[in-house]
């Protein structure tokens, strides 16, 4: 393994929750969480080298994972054959109060936009709005508007 | 007010919930070294099957399928045939030597490094073969063109006429409509003509009008003399009538307006293609007025190859 590959490794290996959590909310099902979670390593790979420190590893990880699975989805391209990950597959199950309580968010936030689940997802990891708008590539005002009518949504969505 | 205090409650509790996914995803691996590896060698996989697809598709099914249009149309002269003959071969060695030397590596013995290089040399290739194949249907079509004379040039020049008109009424519609934004910022891609209301139900519009005008031009003889001719007529359109169905029906499918199963569009491609075979036969066997075409069959088998391509995009 050469330094760029293990400089790779142990930032994926630092931020792989943040990467499955996104896969998880852009999933259609559990196979998918796999075959995107494949998509964003081989997006991250190929901009690693590009990166250069211009903003937080953080931003990189959620702008490249974000974009990645919005395109995807939107592309409907077709994939490569899932590998899957090594992950014990109940982790999110919903068995227990605070597994119903995830399952709930994943379907509120299933039932959004896909630009719309991106944002919430940054809004829900505690970004600034500047930051947000860095990573979704929208202005600081848009993101506000656009917050409040996703609010709007998942406020109406607990009211049915 | 309280019902105010509820909803923000609410989303704290969300946030709240979120958080604790992290909590839940705490000692889980998620993802090894070896997996990243694996998942590059996928993508060989993927690129060697859209390969082996370009080589029936095209090598073995669109090529010999345009010579034998061309040729008993006479559309096909010395200098086109060479040209197709040239590019035949060429694309058929690019694609099986390609092959053979994917099929040899062993990609999973492999650092991440390298695999990664490898890939992008081999995409880098694919561009370029892309690149050349893009040129060599453009001239071959000019030319072919050109040699079918003037109605031949006319019908080139109101083609160009047609993509410079469209992509001008872009470029006005772009600075009209959306503040000189050629890319969308939601969503990073380039602004298309069917996001316009009033061009998207112009388009469908033409879709319907060229639909009406193929189905009219099947059932109207059959309207105005109803004898054996005007029923042989009929079948010779029912063919591309059925693949246009499928292809219809897949393009919807694909931008996930609705739900079509794979059987249907392969029933339906498989009819469309035997009934084609079928009218071929008639034409060559009987005198009863069959008149299908090596035309035809292009346009039929070309869109129910479009009918599977869109079917197969959406996963």
């Amino acid at each position: 393994m050469d330094k760029q590959e293990l400089e790779f490794t142990k930032m994926v290996r630092e931020y792989r929750k943040t990467i499955y959590t996104v896969c998880y909310f852009f999933s259609d099902n559990p196979t998918e969480v796999d075959d995107l979670f494949q998509e964003v390593l081989i997006s991250l790979w190929k901009s690693f080298a590009k990166f250069r420190g211009d903003c937080s590893p953080k931003t990189w990880i959620w702008q490249v994972s974000l974009n990645t699975c919005c395109n995807i989805d939107r592309n409907n391209k077709r994939r490569v054959a899932t590998i899957p990950l090594a992950i014990d597959k109940d982790v999110m199950n919903d068995s227990d109060e605070v597994g119903q309580q995830i399952k709930m968010l994943y379907n509120r936030i299933n039932k959004l936009e896909l630009f719309d689940r991106a944002i919430i997802l940054l809004w829900l990891e505690s970004m600034s709005y500047d930051d947000i708008a860095a990573i979704v590539g929208i202005s600081t005002s848009a993101v506000t508007s656009r917050l409040f009518r996703i609010k709007e949504q998942l406020k109406s969505m607990s009211n049915n | 007010m309280t019902q105010n205090n509820n909803e923000l409650l609410e989303l704290e509790q969300l946030k709240a919930t979120y958080n604790k996914i992290d909590e839940r995803l705490d000692g889980q691996e998620i993802v090894s070294d070896e997996q990243l590896r694996k998942t590059m060698c996928g993508k060989f996989t993927d690129m060697r099957r859209s390969l082996k697809e370009g080589l029936i598709s095209s090598n073995l099914v669109l090529i010999p399928l345009l010579v034998w249009h061309w040729h008993t149309t006479g559309e096909l002269n010395m200098l086109s045939l060479i040209l197709l003959c040239v590019y035949w071969v060429a694309s058929l060695l690019f694609k099986l030597f390609i092959l053979k030397k994917t099929g040899k590596e062993n990609f999973g013995s492999y650092d991440l490094k390298t695999l990664t290089d490898k890939e992008s040399h081999y995409n880098k290739n694919m561009t370029r073969a892309t690149m050349v194949m893009v040129v060599f249907w453009f001239v071959y079509i000019v030319q072919w063109f050109l040699c079918k004379g003037k109605s031949g040039a006319g019908f080139l020049l109101a083609m160009i006429l047609l993509v410079v008109m469209s992509l001008f009424l872009r470029k006005v519609i772009i600075r009209t409509k959306f503040n000189g934004q050629a890319i969308d910022p939601e969503t990073g891609k380039p602004r298309v003509l069917s996001e316009v209301k009033g061009v998207r139900y112009f388009l469908l519009g033409l879709l319907g009008l060229v639909i009406i005008a193929l189905l009219a031009a099947s059932v109207m003889p059959i309207i105005q003399n109803n004898d054996l001719a005007a029923y042989v007529n009929f079948f010779n359109y029912l063919p591309i009538i059925i693949s246009a169905v499928a292809f219809i029906l897949a393009g919807l499918h694909f931008k996930k307006k609705i739900n079509v199963s794979a059987k249907l569009i392969y029933t339906l491609i498989v009819i469309s293609i035997i009934l084609c075979i079928g009218m071929v036969a008639l034409a060559k066997l009987t005198t009863i007025g069959i008149t299908y075409s090596s035309g035809n069959i292009l346009s039929t088998v070309c869109t129910a190859g479009l009918a599977h391509s869109f079917f197969k995009m959406r996963k």
